[in-house]
C-alpha cells in the first residue's frame, strides 16, 4: 500500500523517468540475451574443431576409451591454440613492452601519457545530473564540454598507435582464448555423450 | 512472445552470473598465456627428444592406415563406380578378394584356369541378344509334371548355380515341402484341400 501511495504522490515527470529507466533496463537485458545467443553460436562453431580433429580417430575406433579420448583431444586443442594464437600473442606482448619502454624513456613509468592521449582525442560530455529516489542519475541529454584535439604530439600518436595495436591483437588473442574454452567444453560434452553407457543406444542399434 | 521472454530471462541470468563467467574467461586467458609462454620450452624439449609438437599424432597415423586400407578395398571392388562409397564405408564385411572380383567379371574359373563361362558378345549380324549356351552350361529344363509357375519358368531349376561365388553354398534350389502347390486341389497338404493337419 505504501508503494501505491508513493506512485500516486509521484509527479508526471517522475513517472516518465521511471518508465524510461525501466525500458532502458529491459533493453539492456534483451541485448545481453541476444549477445548470449551470438556467443553460444560462435562457441558451438569453434568447438566443432574438435570434431574435425578427432573424427578419423573415432571413426576408425583407434581410440575407444573415454580417458584416452580426453587426453588426446585436449592435447590437440592446446597445440591448435598455440598454432593459432602465437602471432597475436607476440604482437600484443611487443606492443605492451614498447609502451612500457617508451613510458620509462620519458620518465612516465605508469604510462599516464596513454590516458592523456585518449582524453585528448575523445569528446568531452557534460551530463546534467539529478536526484531520483536518492540516486544521482543523468536527467537530460549531455552537452559537449570539450572538442577532440588532433594537434600533433609524438606522445599522443605513439600512445594511440600502441593502443590500437594492443586492441587489435588483443581481440584476436581473446577470440582464440574463447575458442580454447569452447573446445574444452566440447570435449567435456563429447565425453558425456559419445562415451556414455546408454542402454537406449543398444536398443536402437538392434531395433 | 515466448522467445522474447526467454531472451529476457537468459539476458537477466547472464547479467546476474557475469562475475562467474568473467572469472572463468579470465582464468582461460591466463591459462592460454601460460600455455603460450611454456610452448617454447615444450618445443625445445621436443627438439631434443625428436618428438614433434604437432596436431597429428600416432593415433592419426593409425587412423590413416585403416582408412587408406578401407579405401583401397573400396576401389578394388568398385572400379566402375557403380556402387556408392557409403556402402563400403558402412558395410561390415568388405572382404572381396581380387579373385572374386575377377570371377564376377569373367565368370567362375576353376583351378585349371579353363574358363567355363565365356564372356558372351553378339557376333556381327547376330540379332539374338541372348547367348548361345553350350556345354558344360546346363540345358534348360521344362518339367511339365510340375505345376508350379516359378519352377517351370525357371529353366535352370535343379541345376547348379554357376553364377554364385564358389565360397557360397553352391547348391540347387531345394523344394520347400511346406509350400505345396495350392493351385491343384488334389495336391497340397497331404492331398486335401483345404489343408488340414492330423
Amino acid at each position: 500500500m505504501d508503494n501505491l501511495a508513493l506512485l500516486v504522490k509521484m509527479t508526471e515527470s517522475d513517472k516518465r523517468v521511471l518508465i524510461a529507466i525501466f525500458i532502458i533496463i529491459l533493453l539492456i537485458i534483451i541485448i545481453f540475451g541476444y549477445i548470449e545467443k551470438l556467443v553460444a553460436y560462435i562457441m558451438h562453431n569453434q568447438g566443432l574443431q574438435i570434431d574435425t580433429m578427432m573424427y578419423d580417430i573415432i571413426k576408425t575406433r583407434v581410440i575407444t576409451e573415454k580417458r584416452e579420448f580426453k587426453k588426446e583431444a585436449y592435447r590437440k586443442s592446446y597445440v591448435y591454440f598455440m598454432k593459432k594464437s602465437w602471432i597475436s600473442f607476440i604482437i600484443l606482448s611487443a606492443f605492451i613492452v614498447a609502451m612500457l619502454i617508451y613510458g620509462a624513456s620519458i620518465n612516465d613509468p605508469s604510462c599516464q601519457y596513454v590516458g592523456k592521449a585518449v582524453t585528448d582525442i575523445t569528446v568531452g560530455l557534460n551530463w546534467p545530473m539529478g536526484n531520483f529516489f536518492g540516486l544521482n542519475i543523468p536527467i537530460n541529454w549531455p552537452t559537449i564540454s570539450k572538442a577532440p584535439d588532433f594537434s600533433w604530439a609524438l606522445d599522443k600518436y605513439l600512445a594511440l598507435f600502441f593502443l590500437i595495436g594492443m586492441i587489435a591483437s588483443g581481440i584476436v588473442y581473446l577470440v582464440q582464448c574463447q575458442a580454447l574454452m569452447a573446445r574444452s567444453l566440447r570435449v567435456r560434452k563429447l565425453c558425456r555423450t559419445y562415451f556414455a553407457k546408454d542402454i537406449n543406444k543398444i536398443s536402437t542399434d538392434h531395433a | 512472445m515466448g522467445e522474447f521472454f526467454k531472451r529476457c530471462g537468459i539476458g537477466f541470468l547472464v547479467i546476474i552470473s557475469s562475475p562467474l563467467w568473467l572469472t572463468f574467461f579470465a582464468l582461460y586467458i591466463i591459462f592460454g598465456s601460460v600455455l603460450l609462454v611454456l610452448s617454447p620450452i615444450k618445443l625445445l624439449i621436443g627438439l631434443f627428444s625428436k618428438q614433434k609438437v604437432t596436431i597429428k599424432s600416432d593415433y592419426d597415423k593409425k587412423a590413416e592406415i585403416i582408412l587408406s586400407s578401407t579405401s583401397q578395398n573400396a576401389d578394388t571392388n568398385n572400379q566402375d563406380g557403380s556402387i556408392p562409397a557409403y556402402m563400403f564405408n558402412n558395410a561390415p564385411t568388405t572382404t572381396f578378394t581380387s579373385g572374386q572380383v575377377q570371377m564376377a567379371r569373367q565368370g567362375y574359373i576353376p583351378s585349371n584356369n579353363q574358363p567355363v563361362q565365356p564372356t558372351y558378345q553378339n557376333q556381327p549380324g547376330q540379332t539374338n541378344p541372348y547367348p548361345n549356351y553350350s556345354q558344360p552350361y546346363p540345358t534348360p529344363v521344362q518339367n511339365p509334371n510340375r505345376n508350379n509357375n516359378f519352377q517351370n519358368n525357371n529353366p535352370y531349376y535343379g541345376q547348379p548355380n554357376y553364377s554364385q561365388y564358389p565360397n557360397q553354398n553352391n547348391q540347387p534350389y531345394s523344394q520347400n515341402p511346406n509350400y505345396q502347390n495350392n493351385n491343384n486341389p488334389s495336391g497340397g497338404n497331404n492331398g486335401g484341400f483345404p489343408p488340414y493337419s492330423n
